[in-house]
C-alpha cells in the first residue's frame, strides 16, 4: 500500500478539493466520481515509488493532471455552484482573519477552522451556511451569502440523488426566510398599487363618492383601498397559477426546496378560488367605475 | 532601426500571436471532440481502468495535454450510458474502477467513428483537389 508524507497528504487532499470546486456544479458530470478517479490516478501513477511519496513526487503526477478549473470550462454549470465559487475568497479572507486575531481567540478560531476542515465537504457546506446565517443576524447582507451556499449544498444533494438528512437544519433557515420573504412579496406586491390609487381620491369629493358607495365619508378610501387590492390580487394570482400551470417547475427554482411541494392540483384550485373572488369583484365594478368617473369629471 | 522597420517588426509580432492564438484555440476545439472518440475507442472490445485509459490516450502525440481532462468525459460518458463501471479492489491502493463499453456506447463509437472517417476523407480529397 502506497504511503504519503504528511505534506504529501495535505497537497493531494488541497488538489481534491480544488477538483470537488471545479466539477461542482457541472450537470452533466458527477464530482463523486471524478474525485474518486482522480484518487485512484495519482496511487497508479505513484506504483512502484518509495514509501513514503514525497510532495515532490506527488506534484509531478499531479501536474501532468493539470490544473481542474481547464478540465471542464465548456460544461453547463449551475447558477448557485457558480455563485457560491464565487464567494470563496470571502471565505478565504475569514481564514486570513482569523489568522490574525491576537492570542486565545487565535486559537479558538483556528480550532474551529481546523474542525471545519476536518469534516466532510457536504458537512463543511451545511456549517458554512449556518454559520453565515447567524453571523448575517450582525451582518444582514451576509445572509445573502447564506442563502447562496444553502442552495449550492442543496444542488450538491439534487445531483447526487440524495436528500440532505439531518444537514437540513443547519440549511434550511436561509432558504426558509428568503423564501417566505420572496413569497409575500410576490404574493402581496399588487396591493401598494392598489392602496396608493386609493388614495387618489379628492377629500373634497369624499361626500359624493360616499353616496355613490354607500358609505360614510370616512370609510371611502379604505373601502376603495379594500376593493382595489381584492381585484389586483385576485388577478395576479390567476396569473401565477397560469404560469405555475404553464411551468411547474417554477415554484422549486423560486422557493427552494419547499416550492418543489406545490403541485398542479395546487395551483389550479388557487387559479379557481382567484377567478372566483375576480367574478365576485367584477359585480361590484359599476360602482367602482361611477367613483371613478366622476373623479375624473370634477379633476 | 528606423520608423518603417519597427511598425512592420510590431506588425509582424501582432499577426504571429494572431495566428498563435488562432491556432491555440483551434487545436483545443479539434482535440476536445477527438478525445471523446479517443476515449471510446480506448475502451473498444476491453476493459480498462482510469489510469490505463489516460495512458493509452497519452501515446497519441497532442492528444493529451492535461491528463485530467479524460476524467469528466469519462463522467459524462458514464451518466449518458455509454460506458459502465465496476469495482475492483487494489492492493497498491484505493480500489480500481474499471470501465467498459455498453451496447449504446459501441453503437455511438460506431457513428463517431464513421463521422470521424468522412470528414477525414472530405479534407483530404479537398487537399488532393489542390494539388
Amino acid at each position: 500500500m502506497i504511503r504519503l508524507t504528511p505534506e504529501a497528504q495535505v497537497y493531494l487532499e488541497d488538489y481534491l478539493a480544488d477538483v470537488r470546486s471545479a466539477v461542482a456544479g457541472h450537470q452533466s458530470v458527477s464530482p463523486i466520481d471524478i474525485e474518486q478517479d482522480v484518487r485512484e490516478h495519482v496511487f497508479a501513477a505513484l506504483e512502484g515509488a518509495e514509501s513514503p511519496v514525497t510532495a515532490t513526487q506527488l506534484a509531478a503526477v499531479l501536474d501532468r493532471l493539470g490544473p481542474p478549473a481547464e478540465w471542464v470550462a465548456d460544461e453547463p454549470r449551475s447558477i448557485w455552484k457558480y455563485l457560491a465559487d464565487r464567494l470563496k475568497p470571502v471565505g478565504h479572507r475569514a481564514v486570513e482573519g482569523i489568522k490574525a486575531l491576537p492570542g486565545e481567540a487565535y486559537q479558538a478560531g483556528r480550532g474551529l477552522a481546523a474542525r471545519v476542515r476536518g469534516m466532510s465537504h457536504d458537512w463543511r457546506l451545511a456549517y458554512i451556511t449556518l454559520g453565515l446565517f447567524v453571523l448575517g443576524m450582525i451582518f444582514p447582507p451576509l445572509w445573502i451569502a447564506s442563502y447562496f451556499v444553502a442552495r449550492a449544498d442543496l444542488s450538491s444533494a439534487r445531483e447526487r440523488g440524495e436528500t440532505l438528512g439531518a444537514r437540513r437544519w443547519l440549511v434550511y433557515p436561509p432558504l426558509l426566510i428568503v423564501s417566505v420573504v420572496l413569497f409575500l412579496a410576490l404574493a402581496a406586491w399588487p396591493i401598494a398599487p392598489a392602496v396608493r390609487l386609493s388614495h387618489e381620491i379628492p377629500r373634497a369629493l369624499k361626500t359624493e363618492v360616499a353616496d355613490i358607495m354607500h358609505v360614510s365619508p370616512k370609510a371611502v378610501q379604505p373601502v376603495a383601498a379594500v376593493y382595489l387590492a381584492i381585484g389586483a390580487v385576485s388577478i395576479w394570482w390567476a396569473i401565477a397559477s397560469l404560469l405555475v400551470l404553464r411551468w411547474p417547475g417554477l415554484p422549486a427554482v423560486l422557493f427552494p426546496p419547499f416550492g418543489a411541494k406545490i403541485r398542479r392540483i395546487d395551483a389550479t384550485i388557487v387559479l379557481l378560488l382567484s377567478a372566483t373572488v375576480f367574478v365576485v369583484w367584477l359585480s361590484k365594478v359599476d360602482t367602482a367605475w361611477q367613483v371613478a368617473q366622476e373623479v375624473l369629471r370634477r379633476l | 532601426m528606423d520608423e518603417i522597420s519597427l511598425t512592420a517588426t510590431l506588425h509582424n509580432h501582432i499577426l504571429g500571436i494572431m495566428e498563435s492564438d488562432f491556432l491555440d484555440n483551434w487545436t483545443t476545439q479539434l482535440r476536445k471532440g477527438i478525445l471523446e472518440l479517443g476515449v471510446l475507442a480506448a475502451l473498444r472490445g476491453r476493459r480498462l481502468y482510469g489510469y490505463d485509459i489516460v495512458k493509452r490516450l497519452g501515446n497519441i502525440p497532442g492528444l493529451v495535454i492535461s491528463e485530467g481532462t479524460v476524467y469528466p468525459i469519462l463522467s459524462r460518458f458514464k451518466r449518458e450510458g455509454l460506458v459502465t463501471t465496476t469495482l475492483v479492489e487494489s492492493n497498491e491502493g484505493p480500489a480500481r474502477k474499471y470501465y467498459e463499453l455498453t451496447p449504446l456506447g459501441r453503437r455511438e463509437l460506431t457513428r463517431m467513428r464513421e463521422s470521424w472517417r468522412a470528414v477525414r476523407d472530405g479534407i483530404d480529397s479537398l487537399s488532393e483537389e489542390s494539388t
